[in-house]
């Protein structure tokens, strides 16, 4: 069985589950941080989903899907690594299918996530350094599963292309639905890659020429430079490519700094009403860049993936927050490696 | 003009997001309301104005602003959530429609906590024109029972009990009122998340525990409405998200001593469900 999108006038009679709530969200126009620019940018707001981000479309079909394949069992424990809002919805997810749940994740992401996670009930394990060291997480996270492999199951969003057939089967079939079948461009910061891939997937094959491109943080340049660095954007560029993310869809990458972003983040709650985290400034920084370059497009959809709501003791809020980031090298895996050799050399870079 | 406007949260936030359309914007506030309320306020471009103490004092927080207001009436706009009748008619013309709808006419009970009264307000006169045997009350909390004991005290549920009983509130409207305290709040909002999946705020969990109260004695009701105002992400920095220790220890602090005596004092003379 495959995940239901939400009818769109659903909330037209009462919901008998919290799960009900579960996208069918809002895309909105920007007016004026887009003024100028000749293409219209339209923003998808994650937002509105249970637990305020688009990571609830994946675990809802991750988990469901596990257990109708019987991979995850009554009485097992949900593993997973994530920075922030993977983690939050892994833990709603789980406790109301009645699984424990154990997120891994650096210890430098912000309060905020940790506390909503325990809000759900999961316990949290932390591993050094921030954005940038997901991989130290991921290498906790295996220790932890295949010391007792029959306790765990690990939904690994990086690599279940079940995160990607979530945006495939929803997200994607209400943007076009949202826009009529005008849609001319469609761009995202890769986390996992499964928003980009799912939505990119499900537009293209609509309208072959729709234009795809991933977003990354300048400082840590994977998919323009095959560069790693610090950054701080909370949940993307994360220095590997994951399997989630499809890059043979892509016809370019864009990348944005950290302030770019925050500047963009700030600028979206005073002038267009928009409070939202720092990887959506990201995104809308990005869209903007795109229309600089490319003013023939008619429309453009990114996606306001969290609320500000959960970046009050970080930048975005005047609060800067110091992490402890670990010294050590940083080679390109293989499997990035022979991916971007394959890809890479197509894409259209705009910085 | 300038937009001017005293809350304890929620509506500053609404009103500065409102006002970005094209207004300058003041918020008069308790300084003792969460640092992710000011934040937002913030973070919508408008200006914060802190008075001494927390939401039992938004009566002084209303004076400051009228003190304000009335140095430079050509310049602010005020639109007084507490006494603004468009208030309780933005109820009565969505949220009430709204709930009849999605129950499909089916509705016994509404019950909520007393902000501004808008809400129970709107949404009990449209329902109650619909069904004329839809039973109305308002919560209020124990530590400070304004309308069913006339006592005013601190307490810890933000947004609600502002320590006045405003104009825009229909009286006439209510069948009762039930006291829910501050612990039973914090109890009710984690239980929803964790079992509900609902992480909601202090106020809402405060009106689930209300709504309980009235299921338990009045188990002929069908169904019962009550509001989750906000979402538990401007409660970071609250017990409602502090480790379990932090939490009673914080708890400690609502009731205590002489206010608590006085308390027990009142409930026995009160007609009400507790």
């Amino acid at each position: 069985m495959t995940i239901q999108r939400r009818a769109w006038d659903s909330y037209r009679r009462y919901s008998g589950h919290i799960f009900d709530a579960i996208g069918g969200t809002p895309l909105v126009r920007l007016n004026k941080v887009s003024a100028g620019f000749e293409p219209d940018i339209f923003v998808k707001l994650e937002w509105y989903s249970p637990t305020g981000s688009l990571k609830d479309r994946i675990y809802q079909n991750m988990l469901t899907k596990a257990e109708e394949r019987g991979d995850l069992k009554a009485g097992m424990t949900v593993l997973e690594c994530s920075t922030g809002n993977a983690g939050i919805a892994c833990s709603f997810v789980s406790v109301m299918l009645g699984h424990p749940c154990i997120v891994v994740m650096p210890e430098g992401m912000s309060d905020e996530r940790k506390k909503l996670m325990r809000a759900y009930g999961a316990d949290l394990v932390f591993t050094p350094g921030g954005e940038s060291d997901v991989d130290l997480a991921l290498e906790k996270l295996e220790e932890i599963r295949s010391a007792d492999p029959d306790k765990y199951w690990v939904p690994s969003q990086f690599d279940n292309l079940d995160n990607n057939e979530a945006h495939y089967l929803t997200t994607g079939p209400e943007i076009w639905e949202q826009l009529g079948g005008k849609v001319d461009a469609v761009i995202a910061s890769q986390g996992t890659g499964g928003w980009v891939s799912g939505v990119g997937k499900f537009i293209r094959e609509q309208s072959p020429d729709v234009r795809l491109y991933a977003v990354e943080p300048e400082e840590c340049p994977l998919l323009s430079e095959r560069g790693w660095g610090p950054h701080g954007i909370e949940g993307i560029g994360d220095g590997f490519v994951p399997r989630a993310l499809d890059l043979s869809l892509l016809n370019g990458i864009v990348t944005t700094t950290t302030d770019e972003s925050l500047e963009m983040a700030r600028r979206l709650a005073r002038e267009e009403g928009i409070f939202c985290g720092i990887s959506s400034g990201c995104n809308v920084a990005a869209a903007i860049k795109l229309a600089r370059s490319h003013p023939e497009l008619g429309g453009i959809v990114t996606n306001i993936n969290d609320t500000g709501q959960r970046y009050f003791t970080t930048a975005l809020c005047g609060e800067e927050k110091h992490v402890e980031i670990p010294e050590r090298d940083h080679a390109v895996d293989a499997y990035s490696a022979a991916e971007l050799d394959k890809y890479a050399p197509e894409w259209e870079i705009i910085t | 003009m300038t937009i001017l406007e005293c809350s304890s949260g929620n509506a500053g936030i609404a009103c500065a997001a409102a006002a970005v359309k094209d207004y300058a914007c003041i918020i008069v506030m308790p300084e003792m309301m969460s640092a992710e309320r000011k934040l937002m306020i913030h973070a919508y471009g408008a200006e914060l104005v802190t008075i001494p103490g927390g939401e039992s004092d938004v009566d002084v927080a209303l004076k400051r602003m009228k003190e304000m207001a009335a140095s430079a009436p050509e310049r602010y706009w005020v639109p007084g959530e507490f006494e603004n009748l468009d208030n309780v008619d933005t109820h009565y013309t969505t949220s009430g429609p709204e709930v009849w709808e999605q129950l499909e006419g089916n509705v016994d009970a509404v019950i909520a906590a007393v902000g501004t009264g808008g809400w129970l307000t709107g949404v009990g006169r449209f329902l109650k024109e619909k069904n004329p045997a839809l039973k109305i009350y308002g919560v209020e909390p124990t530590e400070s029972p304004l309308i069913s004991g006339g006592l005013c005290c601190g307490h810890g549920i933000a947004g609600i009990g502002g320590g006045l009983i405003p104009n825009i509130l229909d009286l006439s409207l209510l069948d009762g009122i039930i006291t829910s305290s501050t612990e039973e709040a914090l109890r009710m909002a984690r239980r929803a998340s964790r079992e509900e999946g609902l992480f909601y705020g202090i106020s809402s969990g405060f009106n689930l525990a209300a709504a309980l109260k009235f299921a338990r004695p009045c188990p002929e009701t069908g169904r019962i409405v009550t509001i989750f105002g906000d979402s538990g992400q401007r409660y970071f920095s609250t017990p409602l998200c502090h480790d379990e220790a932090e939490m009673e220890a914080a708890l400690q602090n609502v009731v205590e001593g002489d206010r608590d005596a006085m308390l027990r004092k009142f409930r026995k003379t009160w007609d009400i469900i507790d």
